[in-house]
Order: C-alpha cells, then structure tokens, then sequence
C-alpha cells in the first residue's frame, strides 16, 4: 500500500521532467538522478551477490572453483552514468556527490576514479559539499594518489570547521587502522579543539579509547578463543611467558 | 616465516616464551578444517594458534576484527605481564633479539 503511495507520488514528481523530453541535455533535478542512480545501483548489486551466492553453491556441489571473474561487481555502467551526471553539473556543488559515488563503488574503472579525484581537487575543494565524501578518499589511495593529498588538503585547511572536522575524523580512522597512532591522536586532538558538537566529541573520545587499548604500552585485551583441536584457552593463561601472538594463514 | 617461527620455539622451549597464532584460515567447513590439519603437518606448525574461523570471503574474522588487524601475519610482542611491548618486528635476527630481551626479563622477574 504504502509503496503503490510512493510509486505514485514519484511519477507524479518526474511527470513535469519527462515531459521536457528524454534527451540527456535536459536539466534534470540533481537529487532525483542521485536516488535513481543509486537504487538501481543498490538493486544490480544486491542481484549480484544472490547470482553469486548460487554460484557458489553450485560450484560446491560439482567439486569446482568458482572462477575469479564471477566476483567482479558490475559497476561499469553505474559509474559511467555517474560520470555523465558529474559533467552534466560541472564546476556546481551537485557534482559532488556523483563523483562521490564514482569513489565510493567503483572497482575496476581506475580511471573513473583518477578523474573523479582530480575533478573534486580541482573543482570542488574549497566546497563545503566536499565535507561529504572525504570518507571514501582512503579507500582509493592506491589508485588515486591525489586522494591523498586532497584528503590532507581538507582536513588542514578548510574554511569550514564542520569539513574539517569531518575531514580529520576520515583521516584519523585510516591512521588509526594502519597503525599510525601517533598520527591519528594529533587529528583527534585537533577535532577536540575545533568543534563542541557531543557527538562528534563522544566518537572522538571512543576513537582515541580503541586506539590506546592496542598501543604499545598498554595491556593486551584478553583472548578467550578455542584452539584447532577444539580446547578453550585464553591469551591470559600465558602470563609469566613472554608471547609472540602471531595473526596468520596458511591461505 | 613458519621456519623461522618454528626454529624460535625449538630454541625457547625451556624458557617462558610461547608463540600463539590466530589462524583466519577457513576452519569453519569441515574440508577447511581438514585442509588445515593436513598443511599444519606439511609445515611443521607445531604451537597452539586460537582459531579464528575465516570464512574464506574476505571478510576479516571476530578476533582479527576485535584487534583491528588488517593485513597478514600482524605480530603482537607480548611481555610476561601482558604488556604490548612491540608490534610487526618482521626481521629475523631484530625479531629474535627483542624477544631474547624479552624473556630475559621475564626469568628475572620469577626469581624475585
């Protein structure tokens, strides 16, 4: 009932557009071709990932591997779609969150995504729309290098507080994962003094908890577990010994 | 890596020193378990390691993610206190000295 409600008032909000044509020149409304782009987004990989799942299933059964190719996600004609879009509201704010989702989902398109790093260091730096997708820039460091310094870009000099602090906190938590402690204390610490949101400040507080927990210095947080052969054993049973705790596979 | 690893235990073997794994291996199915066992053998792995159920899809398993840990081997240096005292020291001989250090404190402190 309530989705036929939905249904209807969409078509009622798209009716005036359609009716300008279906030429991709039209002006279309930016919101509305974000939520497009992204449900249709989220449906083709959610349908990838049952397709993938019975793949996996069958492959089992019939003794086999599933071949890598069937992992790929197929993202190419989204971020193809979210490139047109970014260049259709080139040099305005609502390109910002198409060349977000470029950061965001591509995989394979590395160079969609140097593009859509380039075009938001050169267009849209200064932008407070940047403030929403510093969180995607580490997770493409390794294929765009500018994601970098874009990232310390923002988070160092932005006129907006409320982007900095977002900007910090996104390069606090990629510090933090890769073991940079000292690093991402010193941009915790700065969010502190930038902004009095409690929140923000309740996450910062948390952040700062988890990195201390395994620094070095600090007393390792237990480990109740149990072994290959199935007997229980904990991390503590070990006191008096120095231990190598080693994360491993064999792979 | 396991060679070396193993040499350690050998030579430490009446001191206070263990080598615990966690192993993200695939042991959540039964052929991944077995697969496991037959590999532990091969190599020579002969100390305790908790076992941390790798799904095989990626995705980073309970004690692993508990320990923010995000690539492989990740090594925590442990002091007889429970102490984090070192972490990822891969080189051999720089491993093996700290180590040495290590449990020479650990002997020191049981006597008292």
């Amino acid at each position: 009932m309530l989705r036929t409600a939905l249904a209807a008032a969409l078509l009622l909000c798209s009716a005036p557009l359609a009716a300008q044509g279906d030429g991709a020149a039209t002006t279309q409304d930016p919101q509305a071709a974000y939520k497009k782009l992204a449900k249709s987004f989220a449906e083709a990989m959610s349908a990838h990932d049952d397709e993938l799942q019975a793949k996996i299933v069958k492959a089992k059964k019939a003794g086999e591997r599933v071949p890598r190719s069937a992992f790929r996600k197929p993202t190419k004609e989204f971020v193809a779609t979210a490139q047109e879009l970014a260049r259709e509201f080139e040099g305005k704010d609502d390109a910002v969150m198409f060349l977000g989702f470029i950061v965001k989902n591509a995989t394979g398109e590395r160079n969609a995504i140097k593009w859509a790093v380039k075009t938001l260091a050169s267009d849209h730096a200064e932008s407070k729309a940047i403030g929403d997708v510093v969180d995607y820039l580490p997770g493409v460091m390794r294929k765009a290098r500018s994601a970098r310094s874009l990232l310390n870009d923002v988070a160092d000099n932005h006129a907006d507080t409320g982007v900095r602090v977002q900007a910090l906190l996104a390069r606090a938590r990629m510090n933090g994962e890769g073991g940079q402690n000292a690093r991402a204390i010193a941009d915790l610490e700065k969010v502190q003094g930038l902004t009095k949101d409690q929140d923000v400040l309740a996450e910062v507080a948390d952040a700062m908890e988890e990195i201390k927990k395994f620094a070095i210095g600090s007393v390792a947080p237990d480990i109740d577990g149990v072994d290959v052969d199935g007997v229980s054993f904990k991390l503590s049973d070990y006191r008096g010994k120095v231990v190598l705790l080693d994360f491993w596979g064999f792979w | 890596m396991i060679p070396h690893e193993r040499s350690l235990v050998d030579k430490w073997k009446n001191r206070p020193f263990a080598l615990l794994g966690v192993n993200s291996d695939r042991t959540s199915t039964e052929k991944g378990m077995a697969t496991y066992k037959e590999k532990q053998k091969e190599m020579g792995v002969t100390w305790r390691s908790f076992r941390d159920e790798g799904k095989g899809d990626g995705s980073v398993p309970r004690i692993s993610q508990d320990w923010r840990v995000t690539g492989w081997p990740t090594l925590y240096f442990i002091d007889h206190e429970g102490v984090i005292r070192h972490k990822d020291i891969r080189n051999d001989e720089e491993m093996e000295r700290v180590l040495d250090e290590m449990i020479t404190a650990a002997e020191e402190a049981a006597k008292k």
